[in-house]
């Protein structure tokens, strides 16, 4: 690959991030190439990686994955456990230390592109997360057998799983069995997860069957008498206003009728038909305010309270 | 090498460099200078420099070298107060670190 088409690369590569990055990012790669001078170029583009290596590592630190602690007064605190180094690495095999180093420059060579979300992985592995999986192994044999420029991007020194949960690199590297057992991992963790979450949905569902049906009727019955209550106080209000009004009016007529006759059992008998007449009418007045008050009200409850089941019952599943 | 390097060790040694040159120094020069120490990948040290940048710990200025202009990095004055930091917290840690190293009985 020749400086330009290197650089024209990467600049597509590049093409989300926003243009005062990519902008840099070209101009010190494009310095970085130039600087490498003309029969130094080929190497340089050799241990940069591919321009996918180089666009991921820009990207990470464009997000904010390169740590941001720096300024901290008691220094930086960040995790970098990273993988144990004395964990059982199978140093012993020759052959696989070759391999490393055959596997490592023809992924160089075939252009994938495998950096990690990892802070500190992505110091060390941008180029080749393959051989991660056993990255202290693979760095020994690395520096044992191959030349600095191929054993220089294999560390990672840790974030075996956050590499493999890229989903790319799973097939590229040479020492396959490790990289396997650790693609293997988040797979079946993702696996666990979602029977896990098909657990609850189920179990939720019968929840809501069990539960829910003497929830519903008893609401449903609570909701029926209170409509029938309202309704019924409205209607005898109603009925009252009917009653009260006929009594009277006749006692009234009687009344005046008899006022001619017997005037003080005729007043006594008018006044107390205007009293009825009155209490007709505040009767008349409650029964109106509950048919247009309280019912609208009570449509407004019965839908908020669906409106409100309904929303969480959608939420929950 | 053996040894995690974080981000901030990688950040301390980045100002060391940078800082060594009176009048700033360049990416390709950075990043030789670098791995002559640690092995980092080369892709590496632009992010670092970058965000290095971002915080104000470096400035950049383009200077003319062989008809083109090429960008070199200097320290700020935080950047100096930063790798000040670095120092005092190196010093102090990789004397603990070595004194309890040294103090190890290898009984093999």
């Amino acid at each position: 690959m020749s400086k330009k088409e290197y650089l024209d690369s990467l600049e597509r590569l590049l093409a989300d991030v926003p243009s005062e990055e990519r902008q840099a990012a070209l101009e010190y790669y494009t310095d970085y190439l130039e600087d490498a001078g003309p029969e130094g170029v080929a190497q340089a583009i050799e241990h940069l990686g591919t321009p996918e290596v180089v666009a991921a590592a820009i990207k990470d630190s464009i997000n904010g994955d390169m740590g941001s602690g720096y300024t901290t007064e008691t220094g930086y605190r960040e995790g970098t456990p990273g993988a144990n180094p004395y964990a059982p690495a199978d140093q012993s095999s020759g052959g696989r230390s070759s391999q490393n180093g055959n596997g490592q420059s023809s992924q160089n060579g075939s252009g994938q592109s495998s950096h990690n979300k990892n802070d500190q992985g992505s110091y060390y592995s941008n180029g080749q997360s393959g051989q991660s999986g056993n990255g202290q192994n693979s760095q020994y044999s690395n520096e044992q057998t191959s030349p600095r420029g191929n054993g220089r991007s294999s560390q990672s020194d840790n974030g075996q799983n956050s590499q493999y949960s890229n989903g790319q690199q799973t097939s590229q590297t040479s020492n396959s069995q490790n990289s396997y057992d650790a693609a293997a991992d988040p797979g079946t963790e993702k696996r666990q997860n979602k029977r896990m979450a098909l657990g609850w949905i189920v179990l939720i569902i019968f929840g809501i069957i069990f539960f829910g049906i003497p929830v519903f009727s008893v609401a449903g019955s609570l909701l029926l008498a209170i409509i029938a209550t309202l309704l019924a106080i409205s209607l005898s209000g109603f009925a009252v206003f009917l009653a009260l009004l006929i009594a009277g009016g006749v006692l009234a007529v009687i009344g005046i009728v008899k006022l001619l006759v017997f005037p003080g059992l005729g007043i006594m008998m008018a006044g107390m038909g205007l009293i009825l007449l009155a209490i007709a009418m505040v009767a008349l007045a409650i029964g109106i305010a509950i048919v247009r008050t309280f019912i609208p009200w009570l449509c407004r409850s019965i839908v908020w309270i669906f409106q409100k089941l309904f929303h969480v019952g959608g939420h929950r599943s | 090498m053996v040894f995690n390097t974080g981000a901030t060790l990688l950040d301390a040694i980045v100002l060391s460099v940078v800082s060594r040159e009176e009048e700033g120094t360049y990416g390709y020069r950075i990043t030789q200078e670098v791995q002559s120490v640690l092995d980092v990948s080369d892709s590496t040290l632009y992010p670092v420099l970058r965000r290095l940048q971002k915080d104000e710990c470096l400035a950049v200025y383009d200077r003319e070298f062989a008809g083109r202009n090429r960008r070199y990095y200097r320290l700020t004055q935080q950047g100096y107060a930063q790798l000040g930091m670095y120092q005092t917290e190196w010093m102090n840690y990789s004397e603990k670190i070595t004194g309890i190293l040294a103090s190890g009985r290898n009984r093999l």
